[in-house]
């Protein structure tokens, strides 16, 4: 049996299609679908989304920067805004992969697969992003901390397309993004972390605090964060968050890193969020 | 007799050589035009263009494709194979069931072997094999091969081997007692597989009882010795080519079970056959074996170094060959070794790029950087104070120069989260030169040059050593020699282990273009009715004719022949592979500088300083990239690689390069990697061992370096960004 094959030439033709197919798989770059593709059963059928235009612009508006879900990262890279307001999710993407895979790879698909160890999903939460979702029956609002519901599990319902990620604006002041693999590129990352702030002089306020790979979802540290808001960084407050992130998470042993190392390098990247601006500030 | 200049500037010793027929060998005060120079490879435009033809690229029309079938049982009984399903499946053409002796020993271990039209059907036939197990308990690493009551690996005995005992008990425990410092530690080492990026296997065709195989081998002729044997076979009916391949590192010598189950298919089939492995039973197909070496080292307080002993374990799988390269390299007063072979259910360790010596290396010079530390010695003085080849002496001296040793800093004392470490290791190895191959040189009329030997190109430059040395005694440039390689029927080689290939091919090329230079000149003199004496002083220099009235371009000599071609055999035999006249062993060293983030365990290494005995340096440019090549390896095996099994399957977790991490570009150190050329007055070439000597110290001197950022040793390869957290960790509560 062979595999279907659809490409819409619009977001109505999307949205109908999935509709008609739900059994179809969504399709953006491919670079998260198409590994281990040969060990799986092939698909009823695909419904091609790459560079379909409703979903690959990028577009600075009032009071948010949106960004269409089929966008590559090699166009998220390029582009003004991000360079300037989002410096955070700008590094993240610029460490994906590697060219090639940054010339196909898209924040849709990031979202769509939603995995533990997805790299921009911490930044997302950081940046409190809300996803667009559409389908015929019209379209959604979600925020990305809401979206993701357990290990690769989403709110995606089986109509729907992720239309656009949208960013607030103006962004946070103060942005962070860590994360540690076995190699510098081309390697699952053991930790991420991602953390914003905003507030005037050196009060932290607004603060985010959102980690990968040690959960089954990626996740934002609440107590982490409330522990920092309203505080003035210092080396005291480094120990407390390097606390703090002990009792937030309990991270496991795979064939990547072990726990302890997870929860050490953890502690230490949250830790350097505050010295960085202790360092800042010296 | 006839005087030779031995050694390098800077340490000069004349040694009487008796005279021989054969070219003078080259010394200190010889000037060569092309040799020492850099030449890019003569294959190079073929390898970029992506024209190269590997065994890989083989291809017929009516090629068939074959594929074995893995057990998936680390240990078991084959109770009954069942091949009819799968011989029945359409599009299937031969199939062989391959249990030898019934029985399984490590995971992915052969139980038959499949042939058909395409590599889709085989996959669909190859899961219609029926294979009935009786699964048995297994055992994968050391510990639980020694543990009581673990299962056997190899039928009767334990699984550990005898004990391969080196120096006296005695004379080491009493070397320790006169000692001011003594250090008691444990280093460990992973299994590194070769991944090799072109897998083993070959395509066989044949035609009435005349087998070519195109092998991916580091070894035509021992491929052609051992096809033969397994097929029985007369080995002049067999020919194996090797026109380039995608690399060996000790694990592509003989004609593997896959290779047999090729050629015979072909030969059922009467249809070219085609058998390469995958990635997965890639690392399967050879390993460095792991090992863990519990040492105890002694020193006196002004860093004479006393006592070493070593005792260590590893495991070669079901295979053996797991012995350490410890100790070694230093003149210690008194050393002991004792080493035992743990036989587990996992493949079969092979020859590896220096084996045993980069795992001993890496503990030997921990363990001396551990003494310098508690004696208060500098490291660099510590090695000048004890090592004893005067090669290294000078190398020492020279790296030490090169990476800026003065910058180190007393360990674990830098600030902030980044700290900084220098680290370094040595090595040596042998002139591994031996005799018997044969090399073909044939100038023709049209002045064309041809070389030509049987034996590959393991991907090191031979071809463009012998173009150099070819073109060296012709007064020609590498450019113009044309060199043919990798052809059994060709004139007999070396196979590529041990280092041996350059040095035991340069001699007899040399020696081939001698003598054919030679009968080149005499056709010529006679052509221009010079008299034989008067000829006597004529050479090839710079493309012209030398010594003689008119100084004719090589073309023009050549024109003169009267015979197509003139052709002479290079056989070595003026020279003694085995007499080293100036030191006894190849030396090298290198250095390392490394960045570690100490709150990420990380380690980054900035710079790799390598500098490496050659003997003579042919090409100065190939000796860079070998030297380049085993320092990226080297770091690679430090940090990165490591096969892991699961213990409760046997089975291997990553086995491939997504979970077997090999290094990326952006990990890669610069390097600096320095040939030297040291006059050896072996053979008339003084090339020597290259291969694999670089491949030994990175791992050492990377370890040294980390310990000297962090100020805690992480004694376990790879250094892994937990070991290094651990590490400090444990520094701290000794604190
Ligand atoms: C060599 C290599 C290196 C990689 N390196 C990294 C890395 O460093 N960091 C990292 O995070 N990831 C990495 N990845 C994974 C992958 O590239 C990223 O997750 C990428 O963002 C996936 O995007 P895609 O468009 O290719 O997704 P696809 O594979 O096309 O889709 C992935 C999933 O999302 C769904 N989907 C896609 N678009 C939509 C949409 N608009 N609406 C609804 N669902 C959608 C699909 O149905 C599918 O389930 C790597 C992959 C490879 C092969």
């Amino acid at each position: 049996m062979s595999t279907a094959y659809l490409k819409p030439a619009s977001l109505e033709d999307a949205y109908t299609a999935r509709a008609e197919h739900p059994d179809y798989v969504l399709l953006a770059g491919g670079t998260d679908y198409m590994v281990g593709i040969l060990h799986r059963p092939a698909p009823v059928g695909v419904i091609d989304l790459f560079g379909l235009s409703a979903l690959t612009g990028i577009e600075a508006g009032e009071g948010v920067l949106r960004i269409g879900a089929a966008a590559t990262y090699a166009v998220v890279l390029t582009d003004a805004t991000v360079s300037e307001s989002f410096p955070s999710l700008r590094t993240c993407v610029s460490e994906i992969g590697a060219t090639q895979i940054q010339a196909r790879g898209t924040l849709g698909g990031n979202i769509g697969t939603s995995s533990p160890v997805g790299d921009t999903l911490p930044v997302l939460l950081a940046l409190d992003a809300i996803l667009e979702l559409g389908s015929s029956r019209g379209t959604r609002k979600v925020a990305y901390a809401e979206f993701c519901t357990g290990y690769r599990q989403t709110l995606l319902k089986e109509d729907e397309v992720i239309v656009a990620i949208e960013l607030p604006l103006p962004s946070p002041g103060v942005q962070f993004w860590r994360k540690v693999g076995t190699r510098k590129a081309q390697a699952i990352s053991k930790v991420m972390v991602a953390a914003s702030a905003r507030g005037s002089g050196e009060t932290l306020t607004d603060v985010r605090l959102a980690m990968g790979a040690v959960a089954d979802r990626p996740i934002r540290l609440g107590a982490v964060e409330a522990l920092l808001e309203g505080q003035v960084p210092s080396l005291e407050l480094a120990e407390q968050v390097r606390a703090a992130v002990a009792d937030a998470i309990t991270p496991i042993s795979d064939l990547r890193s072990t726990a302890p190392y997870r929860l050490r390098s953890a502690q230490n990247l949250a830790a350097r969020f505050v010295l960085q601006r202790v360092e800042a500030q010296a | 007799m006839s005087e030779l200049r031995l050694g390098f500037p800077g340490n000069e010793k004349k040694v009487e050589v008796p005279a021989s027929d054969g070219p003078a060998p080259w010394d200190l005060g010889t000037q060569l035009d092309v040799v020492g120079g850099d030449h890019p490879r003569l294959e190079a435009p073929l390898k970029v263009s992506g024209r190269a033809r590997y065994s890989y690229d083989i291809r017929f029309p009516n090629l068939i494709y074959a594929r074995l079938l893995g057990s998936p049982h680390a240990h078991a009984k084959v109770r009954k194979l069942d091949l009819s399903k799968a011989k029945a499946y359409p599009g299937v053409l031969y199939a062989e069931d391959l249990t030898r002796g019934g029985t399984v020993r490590y995971a992915g271990q052969a139980v038959a072997g499949l042939a058909a039209i395409s590599e889709e059907v085989l996959a669909d036939a190859l899961s219609l094999i029926e294979v009935d197990y009786e699964v048995l308990p297994h055992v994968v690493s050391v510990e639980a091969a020694l543990a009581k009551g673990a299962p056997t690996v190899k039928g009767r005995g334990g699984n550990a081997g005898r004990a391969r005992v080196r120096g006296r008990k005695k004379r080491v425990e009493a070397a320790h007692k006169a000692a001011d410092v003594v250090v008691d530690a444990t280093y460990r080492t992973q299994v590194q597989t070769h991944s090799c990026l072109e897998t083993h296997g070959c395509v066989a065709k044949w035609s009435g009882d005349q087998l070519t195989v195109w092998a991916s081998t580091q070894g035509t002729f021992s491929v052609r010795r051992s096809i033969a044997r397994a097929l029985r076979i007369p080995g002049k009916n067999v020919r194996v080519i090797t026109e380039h391949m995608g690399g060996g590192f000790g694990s592509k010598f003989g004609a593997d079970v896959w290779d047999v189950f090729c050629c015979k298919a072909a030969k059922a089939t009467k249809r070219p056959c085609r058998l390469m492995l995958d990635r997965a039973e890639e690392h399967l197909a050879g390993n460095r074996p792991d090992s863990i070496q519990r040492c105890k080292f002694s020193a006196k307080k002004d860093g004479t170094l006393l006592g070493a002993e070593v005792r260590s374990l590893g495991t070669g799988g079901v295979g053996g060959g797991a012995g350490v390269f410890n100790p070694g390299i230093y003149s210690f007063q008194a050393t002991y070794s004792e080493h035992r072979d743990v036989a587990t259910h996992a493949s079969r360790a092979r020859a590896f790029r220096a084996p045993r010596h980069p795992q001993g290396v890496f503990a030997l010079e921990g363990m001396l950087d551990e003494l310098a530390e508690k004696i208060g010695i500098d490291p660099l003085a510590l090695r000048l104070k004890n090592d004893p080849h005067p090669v290294r002496q000078a190398q020492w001296k020279r790296g030490a120069k090169e990476i800026g040793w003065s910058r180190r800093k007393a360990s674990g004392s830098g600030t902030g989260p980044l700290k900084r470490g220098f680290g370094l290791a040595g090595a040596r190895w042998k002139h591994n030169g031996r005799p018997g191959s044969v090399v073909l040189v044939r100038i023709s009329r049209d002045g064309t040059v041809e070389v030509r030997n049987g034996a590959q190109d393991i991907g090191s430059g031979a071809r463009t050593l012998m173009a150099t040395l070819v073109a060296e005694e012709l007064g020609l440039q590498p450019s113009q020699i044309e060199v043919h390689l990798g052809d059994t029927r060709d004139p007999v080689g070396p196979a590529s282990g041990g280092s041996t290939t350059s040095p035991s091919i340069a001699p007899p090329t040399r020696e081939a273009a001698y003598e054919a230079k030679k009968a080149l000149l005499a056709q010529a003199a006679r052509a221009l009715g010079v008299p034989a004496d008067e000829a006597k002083g004529w050479g090839l220099r710079a493309g012209k004719l030398t010594g003689a009235k008119k100084a004719l371009p090589f073309a023009k000599v050549c024109a003169l022949l009267q015979t197509e071609t003139v052709e002479a055999s290079g056989r070595g035999e003026g020279s003694d592979f085995r007499l080293p006249r100036f030191a006894r062993e190849v030396a090298g060293c290198q250095f390392a500088e490394v960045e570690v983030d100490v709150e990420l365990g990380t380690v980054r290494v900035l710079k790799v300083v390598a500098v490496q005995d050659c003997g003579t340096v042919v090409n100065a440019l190939t000796a860079r990239s070998q030297i380049n090549g085993a320092v990226i390896q080297g770091v690679s095996y430090a940090l990165f690689e490591e096969r892991l099994l699961d213990p409760g399957s046997g089975r291997q977790l990553n086995p491939g390069l997504l979970g077997y991490k090999i290094l990326g570009s952006l990990d890669l150190p610069e390097i600096v990697s320095i040939p030297m050329s040291v006059a050896n007055g072996i053979t008339s070439t003084g090339v020597s061992s290259l291969g694999e000597p670089p491949a030994i110290p990175t791992a050492g001197a990377i370890a040294n370096a980390v310990a000297n950022a962090i100020g805690a040793r992480v004694r376990s390869l790879p250094i892994t960004p937990d070991k290094v957290l651990a590490a400090l960790a444990a520094g701290e509560e000794e604190k």
